[in-house]
């Protein structure tokens, strides 16, 4: 869970980012292949950066008048398009620019045959709802799809083909010149025009070094809806960034891999391999450690305890355990994780026992919650007395749900200042912990 | 926890104001993940989801009143515009076939035929509460998905300034469908997934109506004998799709990590396809925690 809630923030940030782009240009135009092959199998991001240069059928060479405005076509002859891409065996994900055009693209990938699709940000988000025309929501669409055939020649040159079938936009500017001192009157608005074009090309790519590759791509493209030929030729320089560490596997690898380096220097062992031989006193435990109510334990040392560390104070470093057992002859004890099954060692003079674990306070989230219902039960019942009764019973059945349903010993923990603030002395703390004796030998 | 409450209550209480209500089945993508097992263990999708629903407005050229006409309704109106907020849980769930390691596994890429019934049960602001049964079921990289919420909600209309009145409102119990498919690509290295489904679903808007009063109290000159006017309920079939992007564990490092199980969260899309004969945009939000 804690990995998870500190991994959410990627995709809500890469949609409400998306959200935010959506608002740019919608023109669109087959993107690059090589990059998007060269993606394969690699732990890496591959980052891409091309220019493309458009020749054919163009529509740049007109103006339409009519009385108080005009409307350019200015087709562009040259495109840059940014683009990165990450991997997970025969899936690529991958998003980018094409100019002021934000898009994404997904698809299959391997060394031989790739298929990918890809779509503009304001597409994908905002045409279905963006009313232009009476035509349906697609006509406005900006996106395709493509196979691509992959011929490694050797270690540093590959050849490949590609078909796609896509809807692409070209640029076309209105101009009102009839509309006073309006702000930006007389300056041109985007109008692109979309159609659909299938096509084909190929492409040769070279590796330059360890972590760069260019490529130069052709592509011919028959413009199905005015029935026009276009060619682009692409220039492609990509390279290989560090792995971005932003899904749920890498925040557990990221913690996993502190705590895996404070085991090397800590005895540890998980709660399957104790055994305990002896019977404690009046103490319920599982037979291998004591389990105990949960118990916060001050130490000196963070490196010492594979559990959440909290800092009531800037001195005092504290961890919470339910399983606890005191190994008298090496005057060591062994502590439980929060939630993990893992036991590690800790010296007995690097620990010091403090108050049993409380939960967070409920009190603000039962008022918030009640405050919430207080309306709807406002509203149901047509008078304030019936919204207080339910907003007070919808409070109150809150704090019962948590306080006698919810396993408090799981939830958030309650941390304040007092909290392991006494120091105890070395006796009082072996007296205390010799109520939760080890029996046995410890496997590792 | 108390932060997202409060985000909640906001964003609740601003969709809750909207002139007009939406009923429509959630998203079953969390429930495809579910079905996946993706993230081994992790069966229970949880879900806050805000959807809104509007008309392209067409004039009669005859009176110059606005109307939105659908296939099966045509509603007088100068604007329809509905917004939702609802909060799903499942509650009850069967998942096949049974996950035997929720410890996870390197390269643990989820069943390849993974299905799942879930029971799940929703409430949506103001006043409507409901249940959704779902089917989905994983062939390969794709899934199926079908559903069909049961909804009851009691819902307000306005005074004659346009603001909520209790006094004019309407009971609904209704059922509509969500049926579709979808498919996911997983990073698994990164834990990471880029998905997108879509699908037919049935959208339900209604009104309960504005007040007007019918006659007027001679004695004290006031207004009197309110009656509800042009409350209208719209059914109708959308095509829509959807883009889910999905952040999931499946690493054996439970035990390093100090995690007691595996979970993903999602944050999806849904946009309606418009079409000539049917104005209806629809577009909705959602983040779903499936554990």
């Amino acid at each position: 869970m804690k990995t998870i809630s500190r991994s959410c923030l990627f995709p809500f940030l890469l949609t409400a980012l998306a959200l935010i782009f959506a608002g740019c240009s919608s023109i669109m135009r087959p993107p690059p292949a090589a990059a998007y092959m060269d993606s394969y199998k690699r732990d890496n991001a591959v980052t891409s950066a091309s220019i493309s240069f458009f020749a054919g059928q163009l529509d740049n060479d007109s103006t339409e008048r009519s009385t108080y405005s005009h409307t350019s076509h200015a087709e562009w002859w040259g495109d840059g398009t940014f683009a990165r891409y990450i991997n997970g065996g025969y899936f690529t994900f991958g998003w980018g620019f094409e100019t002021f055009s934000p898009f994404l693209q997904a698809g299959f990938v391997s060394p031989y045959i790739g298929l990918t699709g890809w779509g503009s940000i304001y597409s994908l988000f905002y045409t279905p709802i963006a009313e232009k025309d009476k035509k349906s929501s697609l006509a406005n669409y900006a996106g395709g799809g493509m196979l691509i055939e992959q011929i490694p020649l050797n270690d540093k040159w590959k050849i490949g083909f590609t078909e796609h079938i896509s809807r692409n936009g070209r640029e076309l500017y209105y101009v009102d010149e009839d509309c006073g001192m309006e702000i930006g009157c007389g300056w041109p608005s985007a109008r692109p025009k979309f159609y659909t074009e299938v096509g084909g090309g190929f492409f040769v790519s070279r590796t330059i070094n360890e972590n760069s590759k260019v490529s130069l791509e052709f592509r011919y493209g028959r413009d199905l809806d005015e029935k026009r030929n276009r060619v682009a030729i692409t220039l492609d320089f990509w390279g290989f960034s560090g792995a971005i560490p932003v899904g749920g596997n890498d925040v557990m690898r990221k913690i996993a891999n502190k705590n895996i380096e404070k085991m090397k220097s800590l005895k540890t062992t998980s709660t399957d391999s104790l055994q305990r031989t002896s019977q404690s006193i009046d103490k319920k435990n599982t037979g291998s450690l004591h389990t105990i109510k949960r118990q916060w334990m001050r130490i000196a040392d963070s490196s010492q305890t594979l559990s959440n560390i909290y800092t009531p104070t800037d001195s005092v470093l504290a961890v919470t355990t339910k399983g606890i057992c005191y190994d008298e002859s090496a005057n060591t004890v062994w502590l439980k994780q929060d939630y993990g099954e893992i036991v590690y060692q800790i010296s007995a003079d690097s620990l010091d026992y403090c108050q049993l674990m409380e939960r967070k306070n409920l009190f603000g989230s039962s008022l918030l919650i009640g405050t919430s219902f207080f309306p709807a039960g406002g509203l149901l019942t047509g008078s304030l007395a019936g919204g207080l009764a339910i907003g007070t019973l919808a409070g109150i059945g809150f704090w019962a749900i948590i306080n006698f349903a919810a396993n408090q010993e799981e939830l958030a923990p309650k941390v304040y200042p007092e909290l392991c603030s006494e120091k105890h002395t070395k006796e009082q703390i072996i007296k205390w912990l010799k109520q939760y004796p080890c029996g046995g030998e410890l496997k590792e | 926890m108390r932060k997202i409450i409060i985000l909640v209550i906001i964003f609740a209480w601003i969709t809750a104001w909207a002139e007009d209500d939406i009923i429509s089945p959630s998203n079953f993508a969390p429930q495809a993940i579910a079905a996946k097992q993706i993230a081994p263990g992790a069966s229970r999708p949880f879900s806050f989801a805000s959807s809104f629903v509007l008309c392209s407005q067409k004039t009669d050229k005859g009176t110059n009143a606005d109307y939105c006409e659908t296939p099966h309704s045509k509603i007088e109106r100068n604007k329809l515009e509905s917004l939702n907020f609802r909060i799903d849980g499942n509650i009850y769930n069967i998942t096949w076939p049974k996950t035997e390691n929720t410890k996870g596994a390197e390269n643990w890429s989820g069943h390849s035929f993974g299905g799942g019934l879930f029971l799940n049960a929703h409430y949506s602001f103001l006043l409507e509460i409901g249940v959704t049964p779902m089917l989905v079921q994983w062939i390969g990289p794709i899934y199926v998905a079908a559903a069909y919420q049961l909804s009851l909600g009691h819902y307000f209309g306005t005074d004659e300034k346009n603001s909520l009145d209790t006094k004019i409102s309407q009971n609904l119990f209704t059922g509509t469908f969500n049926l579709g498919g979808g498919a996911m690509g997983f990073i698994n290295n990164h834990g990471l997934g880029l998905g997108a489904h879509g699908g037919i679903r049935q959208i339900q808007v209604l009104n309960a109506g504005y007040k007007e009063y019918t006659a007027t109290d001679y004695r004290t000159g006031n207004r009197i004998n309110p009656e509800s006017r042009d409350s209208y309920k719209i059914k109708e079939w959308i095509f829509y799709y959807g883009l889910d992007l999905l952040t999931y564990t499946n690493l054996p490092l439970l035990n390093e990590s100090d995690s007691k199980w595996h979970c993903g969260f999602m944050t999806s899309i849904e946009m309606g396809i418009r079409t000539e004969k049917n104005p209806l945009t629809y577009w909705s939000l959602s983040l779903s925690l499936i554990i």
